[in-house]
């Protein structure tokens, strides 16, 4: 360590209370710095990590829609997902159906999600309990000549949670809310096969999977539309290209990467992202203050060792350096103390925005990731060092003559 | 004292210096200050060679200008008038940063008021210049604790200046002007915030600094330093009396 960072970490040590003092303050705002910079693009980082684990690199959805935001579908959703999966780069295509269906088991009813599916297997949601419904072919209903049984459906966490339905229960579902039922969607039993994981779920909602042809079947509509196409690649490389392909395949859709998920998704979400523009600016403007008051004191309190390093032989450019080294080292001194205390308080803000109504049980508002945590970083060292160009100017700028002859007065 | 310094003394006796053991110079050397409340003439044409192997004291009135010549001669400050020669080079001649790299290696600067550095070690404090000067660390820490030695403080390298007294502050700050081998030691009041005994001690030490080869000017109200000295200098008013 050449004298200056010597000089400067030490300076911490010169008057270790103001010190601490000051370093407490600055991992204040640094902490919300950092909680500004989570939320940022916290929910797009968070949506992101869903995104990405569950493996779909490209969504079709009706042109200028995000996945489920409406109830547009694809007309020919089914044959434009045949069409896909025929291409190949595509190791699947997944037409999916989204619907709100009505659950009814002994005296209660209650509203749920519905998520129709060709079959089993597709990777929409994550079986946690139980089985998957049959794989695709299987799913038109129960062989020629074999009594009916009741169809498979696989529900989600919450609504074993909340109704207490088990796998192996028998629920019946409905496309109307009774007594409204109309003969083209009269209820029908399900037998519950698995419990699962449905990633997008907002906290207390029930969600069901059931095979398209069965939901149809309850809605009484025709097959073919799709809500969702859901396409899994071979290779990751060739996701642009393909994408260009559907969209000019089929100009009514709009085919998404997962950033262009997240763009689409991202441009509704601004308030976020000024929200925590305005607070972290805030916060960047009292660090700096703080750093500027206390290095500008300090220093008025050595302009005579200042002066003596500059008779010693230190250029007015290296005692320039070593103040602005101080600003950077107080701004590093405060990190420990600003993540762990943003990590704290982002936790306890998260779980406060999470308790909103329509808030997906697997997404996060704030999220540490590498970019946010190096952007920090770079802020708070970036604010440090600048905090102390003033006195920096000041240092430099002494005459050395002149503070020695007052330093001997004073 | 050898031959060659004896001929020097005689030569410096009769008033013309040797040019080769002249270490900084001044030459018909005016400072003026201007200030918003009037102009002070602090130096009025002072000429004056300080040479190598010699202990040189100032002496005069309150005022009449002496850390100011001190400062000249070092190179932290520039005459409004005249020429201040350091180790061959015209002060005025050169930039901001080629003088502080000069004072770096070849002068030492010893303050009334020290100007330790409290958060540092004696040793650190002493081994400062050298750490500027990039001298490599098992060097420096070699060179810090001998010259702790020689000041009579091995045993306190390790204290923060808090934790010592003010002759051994004094002390330390004579071994960190020593660090970087200078040419001139320039001391101002050394002994000035000194009891008598301290002061004695740090006389001693300035005094056996100049014999050992290096032109040492020193400043000072005390009268005992000041007769040590190989040569003493009045100044009045600006001027050497
Ligand atoms: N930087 C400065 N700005 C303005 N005036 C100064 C400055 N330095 C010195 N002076 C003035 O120049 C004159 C000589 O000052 P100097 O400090 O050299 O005196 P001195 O002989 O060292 O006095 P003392 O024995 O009290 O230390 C004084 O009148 C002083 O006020
Ligand atoms: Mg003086």
């Amino acid at each position: 360590m050449g004298p200056l960072g010597f000089l400067a970490a030490r300076s911490l040590l010169r008057n270790p209370v103001r010190t601490a003092l000051v370093l407490l303050g600055l991992s204040v705002t640094g902490a919300l710095l950092l909680d500004m910079t989570m939320l940022s693009r916290g929910l797009e980082a968070s949506l992101g990590g869903v995104l990405g684990r569950l493996g779909f690199a490209v969504r079709v959805v009706p042109r200028g829609t995000l996945p489920f935001s409406s109830s547009a579908e694809i007309p020919d959703g089914e044959r434009l997902a045949a069409e896909i999966a025929a291409r190949p780069e595509v190791a699947a295509a997944v037409p999916v159906v989204a619907a709100n269906l009505y659950v009814r088991r002994g005296g209660a009813r209650f509203p749920s999600f519905a998520l129709g599916v060709p079959g089993g297997g597709t990777g929409a949601y994550a079986v946690l309990e139980g089985r998957d419904l049959p794989a695709a072919a299987a799913g038109a209903g129960p062989a020629p000549g074999s009594p009916p049984a009741d169809p498979p459906i696989v529900i989600n966490r919450n609504m074993a949670r909340l109704d207490g339905v088990r796998v192996g229960d028998v629920v019946v579902l409905s496309a109307a809310p009774e007594p409204f039922v109309v003969r083209y969607a009269a209820p029908r039993a399900f037998r519950v096969v698995g419990i699962a994981d449905f990633y997008f779920d907002l906290a207390t909602q029930r969600s069901v999977a059931l095979a398209t042809v069965d939901l149809r079947r309850l809605q009484g509509l025709p097959r073919g539309a799709a809500s969702l196409i859901l396409v899994r690649v071979t290779a990751p490389a060739r996701t642009g290209d393909l994408a260009r392909w559907i969209q000019a395949r089929d100009p009514r859709v709009d085919a998404l990467s997962i950033q262009g998920f997240l763009d689409r998704a991202a441009a509704q979400l601004t308030y976020f992202r000024q929200f925590s523009l305005i607070l972290g600016t805030i916060s960047i403007a009292v660090s700096f203050l703080l750093i500027t008051a206390i290095v500008t004191l300090s220093l008025g309190e050595r302009l005579g060792e200042i002066a003596m390093l500059r008779a010693v032989g230190f250029t007015r450019a290296r005692i320039a350096s070593l103040v602005l080294l101080e600003g950077l080292v107080l701004g590093a001194a405060s990190l420990p103390g600003a993540f762990a205390l943003g990590l704290l308080i982002s936790r306890n803000l998260d779980a406060i925005l999470r308790s909103a109504p329509s808030v997906p049980e697997n997404v996060h508002f704030f999220t540490l990731t590498t970019a946010a945590a190096l952007r920090t970083v770079a802020l708070v060292l970036g604010t440090g060092t600048l905090g102390a160009v003033y006195p920096a100017t000041i240092a430099a700028r002494l005459g050395v003559a002149a503070t020695l002859h007052a330093e001997v007065l004073s | 004292m050898d031959d060659a310094q004896a001929v020097a003394q005689a030569q410096h006796a009769g008033g013309a210096p040797a040019p080769d053991r002249v270490v900084a110079s001044a030459d018909a050397v005016v400072k003026v200050y201007r200030m918003p409340g009037g102009t002070v003439h602090a130096l009025r044409g002072i000429t004056l060679a300080v040479e190598r192997g010699t202990l040189l004291s100032i002496v005069g009135p309150s005022g009449c200008g002496k850390s100011t010549l001190l400062h000249l001669l070092g190179g932290v400050d520039l005459p409004t008038a005249g020429t201040v020669t350091l180790l061959g080079q015209p002060t005025a001649s050169l930039s901001d940063a080629a003088l502080a790299r000069l004072r770096l290696r070849h002068v030492g600067f010893v303050f009334q008021r020290f100007f330790l550095l409290p958060m540092l070690t004696a040793e650190e404090n002493v081994a400062l210049p050298m750490m500027e000067a990039g001298v490599a660390q098992p060097d420096r820490r070699r060179r810090a604790r001998a010259l702790l030695e020689r000041v009579g403080l091995a045993h306190r390298s390790q204290h923060r200046p808090g934790q010592l007294s003010g002759g051994e502050m004094q002390r330390v700050a004579i071994a960190r002007a020593l660090a970087n081998r200078p040419a001139l030691l320039l001391a101002d009041e050394p002994t000035g915030e000194l009891d008598a005994a301290a002061g004695w001690e740090i006389a001693r030490l300035l005094r056996e600094i100049s014999r050992d080869g290096c032109a040492v000017v020193v400043v000072t109200h005390n009268t005992e330093l000041a007769a040590i000295a190989d040569r003493q200098v009045r100044m009045r008013d600006g001027t050497i009396a």
